[in-house]
């Protein structure tokens, strides 16, 4: 599946590896929570990125101090709808520090991309031929934001407090 | 009131062209209705039963007369000349045209208003006392904090896909006059010890299928936490409220299922890890929005007026009105006024775009430019110098606002009820209708006394049922409208969910049963008792009995 | 206009019309109307192949909502048989300046309660 990476369309380097299936010797693979459970070890020792694919029901909290080995975590969207992930995309960035890929994966609009961006999510499966256009147009919609959040725009406090000082 | 400066003008225009090209994709079928609903949701537009449905928010229910003007320029020119006020100090308009609605939102814009987030899983328009500012009982105005509250939840990229709507009111006063425990969360502003003021957080209310009370969850916090103690409420909500049931998705399941000392604790926890960041509230701007709410330039007046007093001994009508819809001002000399939308046998709530103009040129008159509405369906001129009372109170008797009426029998709420709404399972419209002609005589009104009845078409509960002294809530029993009723609710300080006091009665029975209520209570009370505080004092029975006889009748 | 079956049971298909909201109901033409009187009657057997024909219009962006309700002939002409149908077919009761067909008691309430009118005098 193609993705949206930097504001481009890119080809995803990453293999995300079934629950049943052989992690291959090298490349970047994505796993699931309870694969990564059962062979962290190999996986941290293999040669090659691995990145956790969480489900909405599952969190950070349950990586831990494990996210140093990762260097990417995929969170899941089982309907638009669903927002949980963007709490759990907020946590990854604010709460762990964590600075390698976060990435959409699901059933996401792309009314939601500045949302999605907001809260620190930098690259999402792309599923219906959105396009870089699309991204480009949706994380600029909105000029200044009336909150912080984990990235985007400085949020209008911030502005207000700048022009309060100079 | 709360003037824009160039980032929140630029938000709502942004906003709008936001919108405009998602209606674009709708209507070139790029984007399926599916897909739109939340979208649409989230720009306050329902597709009910005749139409479309707009509701553009009212921020804490305060609007400035030239608001008002667009507000009926709205009515005119895109709808059929007329708006509806509703339980949460919004207004709807029932005709708008899809096409139409992006132009509604930069008009609105235009007068520093908006649509956004009045509908759909996410926080909703944030309400506070429509006395806030001048009412006599009050620690400090609320608004301030609605206002800071409305623009950080405002297109929060976190909590736009909650698992089920969210409402937070604010009050600031000794008496609550919002249903801040009727409300997923609550803030009533309190003093501490150190004569601080602060907030006492409260989660967990709500109508609907299951009425609750909030609890409290923190017994004071200090204002510049605020935000970030509503982040982590949120975050923990959107987290684990309930995604498998839209009937047990509210935060007040997520309270009931763990208990508010299990929350209390995981908010806590996350909040404990992000109080002192980005969050953190600098005093600047607390005192910027302050200055966007401090009191007028009042003139010195004396506390009574000589004028106001005679015509009140003389003229029985002026008297009446004051008397309902007139309250104390903090300020020697002024009052606060209520516009009763509750004329005999029509709508609540409704205004007409003539209306509309008419109410907003005697605002720049009588009430410094600025008026409210309330979450009961009328309208608050918040400013008026008592010696204007007379000639105010004429004005409005010509409009048609003057109803003498406010807190009494006749100021029902309803919702818009099975005329208007896909929910409903029965019409709620006609009912007030009825019951206001029937207790139409103003002397049997004010000998009643306080009496707030409250009407439901589902058990949604927009018409807070729930709440009322009396309230009815409109069901379907094999395809014909019948109606349950509720006594003893009551949606401030001495907060109570009404109990359902036997099986529903027809549209023909339900008035005849209010009006039998009602007479119950005045051949049982006592001096100086309420219809709610007789109900207290004798309960149900005496009132069950005199509806349903000595046994309860099997529905027919 | 297909005639009832022997139960007598006949069917409108309904929907909203996309851009302005209002109701309409599919018509002999395969397009819409808004005045019931106009729409086409399906007896039981005729509703499946009607409704996925209405399909194609929802699919198209031309309504939104599409279902099947049941109507009875009346004096009046043809009403349908659920009162939030006929709230729909008719308009609502209470303002007489939305009603969009002249049933006769449509408007009235008991109580001698009417539907009220913005128009002024």
């Amino acid at each position: 599946m193609p993705l949206l990476k930097g504001g481009t369309i890119v080809d995803d380097p990453w293999l995300t590896v079934a629950e049943d299936d052989p992690i291959p010797e090298a490349g970047a693979v994505i796993v699931g929570l309870k694969r990564w459970r059962a062979e962290r070890e190999r996986l941290i020792l293999r040669d090659g990125p691995v990145g956790v694919r969480l489900t909405a029901d599952q969190t950070p909290g349950e990586l831990g101090d494990d996210l140093e080995f990762l260097d990417l975590v995929a969170l899941e969207f089982p309907a638009f709808t669903d927002g949980r992930s963007y709490s759990n995309a907020r946590r990854l960035r604010e709460r762990f520090g964590f600075e390698g890929e976060v990435r959409a994966v699901g059933d996401v609009l792309r009314d939601q991309y500045l949302f999605l961006m907001r809260c620190g999510f930098d690259a999402l499966e792309v599923r219906s031929g959105e396009t870089a256009e699309a991204w480009a147009a949706a994380t600029r919609a909105i000029t200044t934001p009336m909150q912080p959040a984990a990235a985007g725009a400085a949020p209008a406090i911030s502005l207000r407090e700048r022009r309060a000082q100079g | 009131m709360y003037k824009y400066d160039d980032i929140d003008h630029a938000l709502v225009r942004e906003r709008v062209e936001q919108f405009r090209d998602q209606v674009a994709r709708r209507l070139s079928g790029e984007l399926t209705e599916e897909q739109f609903r939340p979208l649409r949701l989230m720009n306050g537009l329902y597709l009910q039963l005749n139409a479309y449905m707009l509701r553009v928010a009212i921020p804490y229910g305060v609007l400035s007369s030239g608001q008002m003007r667009t507000l009926a320029h709205l009515a005119r020119a895109y709808d059929r000349g007329y708006g509806h006020f509703t339980t949460r100090q919004n207004i709807q308009y029932n005709w708008p045209k899809l096409e139409d609605v992006p132009d509604m939102l930069a008009d609105l814009a235009a007068a520093e208003m908006h649509a956004i987030q009045t509908s759909g899983n996410c926080i909703r328009n944030v309400t506070a006392d429509p006395f806030a500012g001048v009412a006599d009982d009050e620690i400090e105005d609320p608004r301030i904090w609605a206002e800071i509250v409305r623009q950080w939840s405002s297109l929060h990229p976190e909590f736009s896909f909650l698992p089920r709507k969210f409402k937070i009111a604010v009050t600031g006063a000794a008496t609550d006059r919002t249903a801040v425990r009727f409300h997923d969360i609550g803030l009533i502003m309190r003093r501490n010890w150190d004569g601080e003021v602060g907030f006492e957080v409260l989660v967990g209310g709500g109508m609907g299928r299951t009425p609750m009370i909030a609890k409290t969850i923190r017994k004071f916090l200090p204002k510049r936490d605020l935000l970030s103690y509503l982040e982590a409420i949120l975050r923990i909500y959107n987290l684990m409220g309930r995604r498998d049931n839209k009937y047990k998705a509210r935060i007040k399941i997520l309270v009931h299922e763990l208990g508010i000392d299990e929350l209390g604790d995981l908010v806590e926890d996350e909040w404990a890890r992000i109080k002192d960041g980005a969050l953190l509230l600098p005093d600047a701007e607390i005192r910027r929005i302050e200055e966007q709410f401090r009191p007028p330039e009042y003139e010195d007046l004396p506390a009574e007026d000589t004028g106001v007093e005679a015509l009140k001994f003389e003229d029985r009508d002026f008297a009446r009105w004051v008397r309902a819809n007139v309250a104390p001002h903090r300020r020697p000399g002024y009052a606060i006024v209520t516009l009763s939308l509750k004329p005999e046998g029509a709508p609540p709530g409704d205004v007409t775009a003539d209306q509309m103009d008419a109410v907003a040129a005697l605002a720049e008159r009588f009430s410094l430019d600025e008026l409210r509405a309330t979450h009961e369906q009328n309208l608050v001129f918040p400013y008026v110098r008592q010696k204007d009372l007379p000639a105010l109170w004429r004005q409005l008797q010509v409009l048609g606002l003057a109803s003498p009426n406010v807190g009494l029998v006749g100021d029902i709420i309803a919702c818009p009820g099975l005329d208007f709404c896909s929910l409903a399972n029965a019409r709620s419209i006609p009912v007030a209708e009825r019951i206001s002609m029937r207790f139409a005589d103003l002397a049997r009104q004010h000998d009643i006394g306080e009496l707030r009845i409250k009407i439901s078409g589902c058990i949604n509960a927009c018409g807070h049922h729930h709440v009322g002294h009396i309230g009815i809530l409109g069901v379907d029993r094999k395809g014909e409208e019948y109606y349950q009723v509720t006594l003893g609710g009551a949606p401030g300080d001495d907060a109570a969910v009404g109990a359902i006091i036997g099986p529903a009665l027809s549209s023909d029975d339900v008035v005849d049963a209010v009006e039998t209520i009602v007479e119950t209570y005045v051949a049982l009370r006592r001096e100086g008792e309420w219809f709610i505080d007789t109900y207290r004092r004798v309960g149900a029975e005496p009132f069950k009995a005199r509806i349903y006889g000595g046994e309860v009748d099997a529905a027919a | 206009m297909a005639k009832s079956t022997a139960d007598g049971s006949l069917f409108a298909i309904t929907a909203n019309d996309l851009r302005n909201g209002l109701v309409v109901y599919l018509d002999d033409g395969r397009g819409w109307t808004e005045d019931l009187g106009r729409a086409c009657l399906f007896a039981a057997d005729g509703l499946e192949a009607a409704l996925a024909d209405a399909a194609g219009a929802e699919a198209s962006g031309q309504v939104v909502g599409v279902y099947e309700i049941a109507v009875e002939r009346a004096e009046e002409g043809v009403r349908p048989v659920r009162f939030r149908e006929r709230i729909r077919a008719f308009g609502p009761s209470t303002h007489v300046d939305f009603r969009r067909a002249d049933v006769p008691g449509h408007l009235d309430h008991p109580d001698g309660v009417t539907a009220v009118s913005f128009a002024r005098p």
